[in-house]
């Protein structure tokens, strides 16, 4: 009967370890309150950013005007092509206009920190995400190379899960290696602690 | 353990790959193949299926007739689209028929004659060598799932389809399409001789702590301190029928349930059935040691055809417990030929009433109603003469006799509907069982087709609890295990991935703990205090959805508006966007009402874990302790589990996982969640036929830090860890 009451009086403790008066959240502060070293890509990432941004502007002007075109020789226009060739333009322009404001604030937030028990990403400013992985969890880790990426010399690890996969977005070719190297060891130890 | 070591190896299936080039022939059976089965430290314990074990064994001829009866029904409809399509008045059309009929008539009986399977010292294994010669083997160590059944078809042969999961998630099951029975017991004895050795059923990837204790678990005599006490626990255990463990065991149609209907049930009664099991488990000679196994297996008959409701009456509703007399009565029924459980302790049994109520609860019968629906309008395209009159005529009728008529018709309709549902419940479920045996579930269902599923527990991964709107009202629910391998194959009659999984179909909402506790002692679940994480962020929850609601009805109204004013062409236009916003407006209403039952349920709670000093002690009531005083054992629950409660779609449903299925922790927000203190929570799981994350929509930083902590190992069993992080 004790053990029992104790038992659950253990699980509301629990369940409200979040005290009222803790906000908590500080994962959140740029500043980092946990003392955890974080790390960053190097700056030309955000050129290579810019040059995506621009390809994907590019490619959703074209098939705006594409759509355009085939209505406008075929006489398909109606609500739903306009609709789709307004949409399509739109998105164009929204694609062209974030690049300057995504390169200066996404790369404020574009972190990664490779911890003793486990892996971190931060990405986003706008919508922002922080993603933990923790060295047991992951299967493998490998490396990717886009051709905008190549010509930047840069690298993208993705660290995969059971489930997923999770990526460093655009190292130094040999700070990927390194990155590489260091997360598949720890994993190693982590795996064999187990 | 032989030399071959294959436990020891870290996926779950192991495959061979060779060409045949080297003219090993099908015949000279593995001679080569073989690695000397010398005599395992184990001991393979009964080798119940007589010689063909250990050795490579031809499926029998049945299993031959089996798969050539699948290829001609596969070969139907392709010779009816070609004769349909080419009429007969190209002979040479018809030779061709004839000849690809014959190749598919060809491939099972290559298949038949080099194919393979043999009960290994390390593992079951399966060889296939028409072309390529390919070889599966799952170390017993490494079953994940048995899955057993018997089509009317092989129940003439005293045949069974078995197939057993491994935890890979490609390829991972083999399935034996049409074996001798008897190779079950034998699969499943070399099982538990394997686990035995090893120490522990688990040697899980993700490596908690063995869940699967079961087999070490403290036998009640072992655990009493007094043996006055053990003998209190065994005859407390064999007059089982008492108050509410009766219904535990049997679930009387009757239906006079003594616990009161509360919303919030508390945990009354458990009977340490485990304790049975691991008498049953320690000691092989079982059925006479322990007189508790031949309580619970002797009162519950096992049905090898149909529904048996009357087996499930046979318990007395009442407090009148079973004489040791009643019970070994009926000795003979555990003895039964067809696939059973053996010994073991019934947790639950569904009378017809249950499945009944299963089959009318089912909100699939929406989806039914739908696929009529779209039957009703294809009938014109199909039957254009006669057809098309009759049913428009019927139409007309209808529609003559105004409101009542379409009434009549709408409850014809439905009862049309659940008429189907009840008939494809009752394939599924009649007869529906589950059994506790040691640290095996078996399921046991169907009414055609007898399947019996064998988990060992420590494979379950989670466990949900589901309720759709209609049961949620009536106070019923579901209950599915995760685990973390697919069940069952590709084969049987019933494909539907998602009932396979299926612990309970549908039990009250009263009884769904104690039969769970019953069931899965070591998941102990059961109400507890939870922690919501949306209270007071109904704004974060309702912004999105209702904004999408307010545009497209904005731009449906306004489409509307403009339709009556704008000229020939834009009233086109105007109608397309009324339209849009229409559909959107309801895409978002349906989302927001899944995001306000989200709302109301999103809660979590980290569950206890059985610290050095003990575990969770399973025991009656404290009202009735002086009687189940001695039932108290303890049973450590699994370590690190989670309780999430949460909504999807309409339906709510209750997950318990544990920390070992987290892959990961995603955290997202943006500025003004941010500003708000608010941010998004998803854990994705690694669970086959089960929940694929824990989301939390909005939920505040502490909490998220809570269970952030809790996820990253980092607090271990503290549960001080955001005091530690601020």
């Amino acid at each position: 009967m004790d053990r029992e009451t104790s038992g659950m009086r253990r699980a509301d403790a629990d369940g409200a370890c979040a005290d009222a008066d803790n906000r908590g959240g500080y994962v959140w502060d740029r500043a980092g309150r946990d003392e955890r070293e974080w790390q960053r890509p190097p700056e030309r990432i955000t050129r290579a950013w810019m040059v995506q941004g621009l390809i994907m502007a590019a490619a959703l002007a074209a098939a705006a005007v594409v759509t355009a075109a085939v209505c406008q020789i075929n006489g398909w226009w109606n609500f739903w092509t306009v609709a789709l060739a307004v949409v399509l333009a739109v998105l164009a322009v929204a694609a062209l206009a974030s690049i300057p404001v995504s390169n200066r604030y996404d790369y404020e937030f574009n972190q990664f920190s490779i911890g003793e028990r486990d892996v971190r990403i931060r990405k986003g400013w706008l919508f922002r995400s922080m993603t933990t992985v923790p060295y047991n969890r992951v299967q493998h880790v490998d490396t990717k190379q886009g051709p905008v990426l190549r010509a930047f010399g840069l690298m993208t690890v993705q660290v995969h899960t059971a489930v997923g996969e999770h990526e460093i977005e655009g190292l130094d070719v040999d700070q990927a290696h390194r990155v590489v190297e260091l997360i598949a060891a720890r994993a190693r130890e982590a795996k064999e602690d187990l | 353990m032989t030399a071959g070591g294959a436990p020891g190896s870290a996926g779950g299936t192991q495959e061979r790959r060779q060409g045949t080039a080297a003219g090993s022939t099908p015949g000279a059976a593995g001679g080569a193949q073989e690695r000397g089965r010398s005599t395992t430290a184990g001991g393979a314990p009964h080798a119940a299926g007589g010689a063909s074990h250990g050795s490579w064994t031809r499926f029998p001829a049945a299993a031959l007739a089996l798969w050539l009866v699948t290829a001609v029904k596969g070969a139907v409809p392709f010779v009816v689209a070609v004769v349909a399509s080419f009429v007969a008045d190209r002979p040479e059309v018809g030779w061709m028929v004839v000849a690809v009929v014959a190749f598919m008539l060809i491939a099972p009986v290559l298949r038949w004659l080099t194919v393979r399977y043999r009960l290994g010292d390390e593992g079951v294994a399966l060889r296939e060598s028409l072309f390529t010669r390919r070889q599966r083997t799952i170390p017993y160590g490494h079953v994940h799932a048995i899955t057993v059944e018997q089509p009317p078809v092989l129940r003439l042969f005293g045949l069974v389809r078995l197939v057993v999961s491994s935890g890979d998630s490609s390829d991972g099951s083999i399935a034996l399409d049409a074996v001798p029975a008897s190779l079950q017991m034998a699969i499943e004895a070399r099982r538990r001789a394997a686990a035995g050795a090893v120490g522990s059923l688990t040697a899980d990837d993700a490596a908690e702590p063995s869940p699967t204790a079961a087999a070490a678990m403290p036998t009640p005599a072992a655990a009493m301190p007094t043996p006055a006490a053990a003998m209190q626990s065994l005859a407390a255990t064999a007059t089982v029928p008492v108050g509410p463990a009766a219904d535990v065991s049997a679930t009387a149609p009757t239906g006079a349930t003594p616990i009161p209907a509360d919303a919030a049930p508390c945990p009354t009664d458990a009977t340490p059935i485990l304790t049975d099991a691991a008498l049953a488990e320690s000691t092989p000679v079982s059925a006479d040691a322990a007189p508790t196994d031949v309580t619970l297996a002797g009162s519950a008959s096992i049905p090898s055809i149909g529904p048996s409701p009357s087996s499930a009456t046979q318990v007395p509703a009442g407090p009148a417990p079973a004489s040791p007399a009643a019970a070994s009565s009926s000795p003979a029924a555990s003895a039964s030929s067809a696939p059973h459980p053996g010994t073991g302790t019934l947790a639950y049994r569904a009378s017809t009433r249950d499945i009944l109520l299963f089959a009318l609860t089912d909100l699939s019968l929406l989806v039914w109603a739908l696929a009529l629906w779209g039957l009703f309008q294809k009938i014109d395209d199909w039957f254009p003469d006669q057809a098309e009159a009759a049913v428009s005529g019927a139409t007309a009728l209808v529609l003559a006799h105004g409101v009542v008529g379409v009434a009549v018709a709408f409850v014809a309709v439905l009862v049309v509907l659940a008429a189907i549902s009840t008939v494809a419940s009752l394939l599924r479920y009649a007869g529906f069982e589950a059994w506790r045996r040691g640290g095996d579930l078996v399921v046991v269902r169907g009414l055609v087709t007898r399947r019996t599923i064998t988990i060992p527990v420590g494979r379950i991964q989670s466990v949900t609890v589901t309720r759709n709107p209609l049961r949620k009202a009536l106070r019923l629910c579901k209950v599915e295990v995760g685990l973390s391998a697919r069940l069952g194959g590709d084969g049987g009659d019933d494909t539907s991935t998602s009932d396979e999984a299926t612990l309970l179909p549908v039990i009250g909402d009263d009884r769904v703990v104690a039969t769970l506790r019953a069931m899965l002692p070591e998941w102990d679940v059961r109400p507890v205090p939870m922690r919501r994480t949306g209270r007071g962020l109904m704004r974060m929850y309702l912004t999105a959805p209702l904004a999408m609601a307010a545009i497209g009805a904005a731009a449906g109204i306004g489409g509307m508006a403009a339709m009556g004013a704008a000229q020939a062409g834009g009233a086109a236009a105007m109608r397309g966007l009324a339209i849009a916003g229409g559909v959107t407006a309801l895409i978002g209403l349906c989302w927001m009402a899944t995001r306000w039952l989200k709302y109301q349920t999103d809660a979590y709670a980290l569950l206890p874990d059985a610290d050095g000093s003990g575990g969770i002690v399973v025991h009656g009531t404290d009202a009735d302790s002086t009687k189940h005083a001695a039932d108290d054992v303890v049973i450590a629950p699994l370590p690190h589990r989670i309780m999430v409660t949460t909504a999807n779609g309409l339906a709510m449903c209750t997950i318990v996982t544990r920390r070992a299925r987290v892959q990961s922790v995603e955290r997202s927000t943006t500025p003004w969640r941010q500003r708000a203190g608010v941010e998004r929570l998803v854990m994705p799981l690694y669970v086959a036929n089960g929940p694929s994350e824990l989301r939390f929509t909005a939920l505040r930083h502490a909490d998220a830090d809570c269970l952030a902590a809790w996820a990253d190992d980092e607090a271990g069993a503290d549960s001080s860890d955001s005091a530690t992080r601020a």
